[in-house]
């Protein structure tokens, strides 16, 4: 690279990190992220709020299925599962046939007839209430009445059935089946996962693990698409003030226009970078090591600052070479959005390279230049991606920015010079056959 | 001694010949005129000079030497546009600028700062320049194309759209330049500013090169055929007179050729 190249990277490094679009971004970001989840999560945290308050339930037992504890107490030696279900029996039975039961978060009342417990449904003074018929054994039927109706109560009205199936179940398998077999009907399973990593062993799988390793690449991948959107703009935004005001002769008179093209590159990749780290350091970074204690694998960081250096020059090439055609600002942005389009193709095939990272659709898209900077990444996040692939895809990725560039140098130099005229398709394709 | 020169130059865009075997040579201590109508490929010769652009054919030599990469700092061109970044510092502009025309990154900001303080502008120095009239901004870019002391300078329509006071500026930077010996071309549509300030002109149409050589001498050469009015009163043909006069007689040409 010429010494004049790198002039132009330190002018265009200090003029973008000087601008206070970038600015802004680079720090404010952060803190719209913060504010963004901090009001994004007041809606799930009013709904936790919800279902944790204790709940009433209502139960009228037509059936008489429902079996009470002697005393109304529970037997503690009781494994965990039963233990739970058998705290959601009532503890204490009035004369008016008010049954009682402190059951952690949810409480039965037991009622002796429908209209009983309809009146305490009106009165608020339980939430919901079960109604067992006498054919119960019979039809398996429960009636549910709710004192309300809403999407967002469901999850509650849930818990609640699950509670009452609880209590169902424990009291018709009551002496009648081993205690032991008797929780596992109550709760048959609890799988624990593993799953293959890439040095042959088996790690133990579960969602925060999932999340925490899943959390680099797709992170890396959004901020690849952010940071380049916002940095080709300014890469285009550049070079069209300079081919509109005509600043582009003085420069192309003192340095050529490869070495020109490299150092717009490089200083404003530089520019990416540094706002990278900053989004990194501030908020990316700590959130990361909250998930992940467990799930933080250096090589995946590694694979995906590459991707992110390589997608940027690739995508920064393209976009400038591009960008010169266009005959303002405006025009510019419309010609480089079609290499925008090409970076969010792998987003639309997510749920494909999650589900399947070494499969086909997944293999091909992180082979192919112009989606493999965020399918590998998010390739390696997913599961163990042979190290050969990785070499060969990115490889390939550095093999097509220097085509690129080749290219996108004889188009930048030709079209910078054109001025209010538009050239057509094919006058472009001629240029890139004599750049070929 | 410095100076340009232009050998059997031709060169053509998708089979359109731009330039076509020019061949003309400006030596030091000289104003040169670049003359033709709009399209006629000045602006082409002008990139070709300062390397912007390849010739298909022929050679350009700068200080009798083929042009290098490193004779492009021996250049300085003015625009017809402003081209300087208008959102940005007059002093990081120049800075820049400077930079790229080789000169030393401690050396320049100096260089830079007695430059402006040269041509009053040194309390705008830390200004956009954006905030700048028309006229600063013209002695900005002039700033901005000596401040590395060129051999060679190229000044595109520096007259353009500036008012009297700036306009005899620029002239008074011609003449300095000529008393440096420095080799200037002055391509302009502005016939009395040429008349005034050129030693020799080249007229180019249509690609080629129809005019070329000292301008009493063209004038002499396009007066002879006038009749004089009195004994006394000489008629003289004006340079825009003979810039029309050419152009005419080579569409003309052009036209008889075709048929």
């Amino acid at each position: 690279m010429t010494s004049k190249a790198w002039i132009v990277v330190r002018h265009e490094f200090l003029t973008t990190v000087r601008r206070k679009g970038w600015l802004i971004a680079t720090f404010g970001m952060p803190l719209f992220l913060v504010l963004y989840g901090g009001i994004a999560s007041i809606a799930p945290l009013l709904m936790a709020r919800k279902s944790v308050q204790p709940r009433t339930v209502g139960l009228v037992d037509f059936a008489s299925v429902v079996k009470m504890p002697e005393g109304g107490k529970l037997d503690v030696s009781l494994p965990e599962e039963a233990r739970r279900a058998l705290e959601m029996l009532p503890q204490s039975h009035s004369g008016a046939g008010l049954v009682k039961s402190m059951t952690g978060k949810i409480e039965v009342r037991s009622y002796a007839d429908e209209l009983a417990g309809k009146k305490a449904l009106d009165a608020k003074g339980i939430s919901t209430l079960f109604v067992i018929p006498s054919d119960y054994l019979e039809r398996g039927k429960v009636f549910r009445y709710s004192a309300e109706e809403s999407l967002l109560s469901e999850a509650i009205n849930e818990r609640e059935k699950k509670a009452v199936e609880s209590l169902l179940i424990t009291s018709l398998l009551q002496g009648k089946l081993d205690p032991k077999v008797q929780n596992r009907v109550l709760e048959p399973l609890s799988v624990e996962s593993y799953s293959r990593q890439s040095d042959g062993s088996y790690r133990k799988r579960s969602l925060l693990v999932v999340a925490s390793s899943f959390g680099i690449p797709v992170g890396f991948a959004t901020l690849l698409f952010i940071s380049l959107m916002m940095n080709a703009t300014y890469l285009l935004q550049g070079v069209s003030e300079e081919k509109e005001n005509r600043v582009i002769e003085v420069i192309l008179s003192s340095v050529d226009a490869r070495s020109l093209l490299v150092g717009k590159l490089l200083g404003l990749g530089a520019a990416g970078l540094l706002q990278l780290l900053i989004w990194l350091a501030m908020v990316v970074l700590p959130l990361l090591l909250v998930l992940a204690g467990i799930a933080f694998r250096p090589q995946v960081a590694l694979v995906c600052l590459a991707c992110f250096v390589l997608g940027f020059l690739l995508y920064g090439t393209l976009m400038t070479g591009t960008g010169a055609i266009g005959t303002n600002f405006r025009e510019s942005q419309q010609y480089a959005m079609v290499w925008s389009l090409f970076s969010a193709v792998p987003m639309l095939f997510l749920p494909l390279i999650i589900d399947a990272p070494n499969g086909v659709a997944a293999r091909v898209l992180s082979l192919m230049p112009l989606t493999a900077p965020v399918s590998l990444m998010l390739r390696v996040g997913a599961g163990a991606v042979p190290w050969w692939e990785v070499t060969l895809s990115l490889v390939l990725l550095a093999g097509s920015i220097w085509l690129a560039l080749r290219l996108a140098v004889r188009v930048f130099r030709t079209a910078i010079l054109l001025y209010g005229k538009r050239p057509g398709f094919f006058e472009v394709l001629r240029w890139l056959r004599e750049a070929a | 001694m410095p100076s340009l020169a232009f050998r059997d130059v031709s060169k053509s865009y998708a089979g359109t010949l731009a330039v076509s075997h020019i061949s003309l040579e400006v030596s030091a201590g000289e104003i040169f005129g670049l003359l033709g109508p709009n399209g006629a490929g000045k602006t082409t010769l002008i990139r070709m000079a300062l390397d912007i652009i390849r010739p298909d054919s022929g050679e350009i030599l700068v200080n009798s030497l083929r042009s290098t990469a490193a004779d492009m700092n021996r250049i300085g061109y003015l625009p017809e546009e402003r081209g300087l970044y208008r959102k940005q510092k007059v002093t990081d502009v120049l800075d820049y600028f400077g930079r790229l025309k080789g000169m030393p990154g401690g050396h320049v900001r100096q260089e830079v700062l007695a430059a402006l303080e040269r041509v009053g502008l040194a309390d705008w120095a830390s200004r956009k320049v954006e905030e700048l009239s028309k006229g600063m901004q013209q002695k900005v870019q002039i700033v901005a194309t000596l401040l590395h002391q060129p051999d060679v300078v190229i000044l595109d329509e520096p007259f353009s759209g500036l008012d009297p006071v700036n306009v005899r500026m620029v002239k008074e930077m011609l003449s300095q330049l000529r008393e440096r010996g420095c080799v200037v071309v002055l391509s302009t549509h502005q016939m009395e500013q040429v008349e005034e300030m050129c030693d020799r002109i080249a007229m180019i149409h249509q690609g080629r090169l129809v005019l070329y050589g000292r301008l009493e001498e063209i004038k002499r050469r396009f007066t002879a055929h006038l009749e004089p009015v009195t004994r006394i009163e000489v008629p003289t043909v004006s340079l825009e007179e003979i810039f029309v006069r050419v152009v005419e007689r080579a569409e003309q040409e052009g036209e008889a050729a075709l048929t």
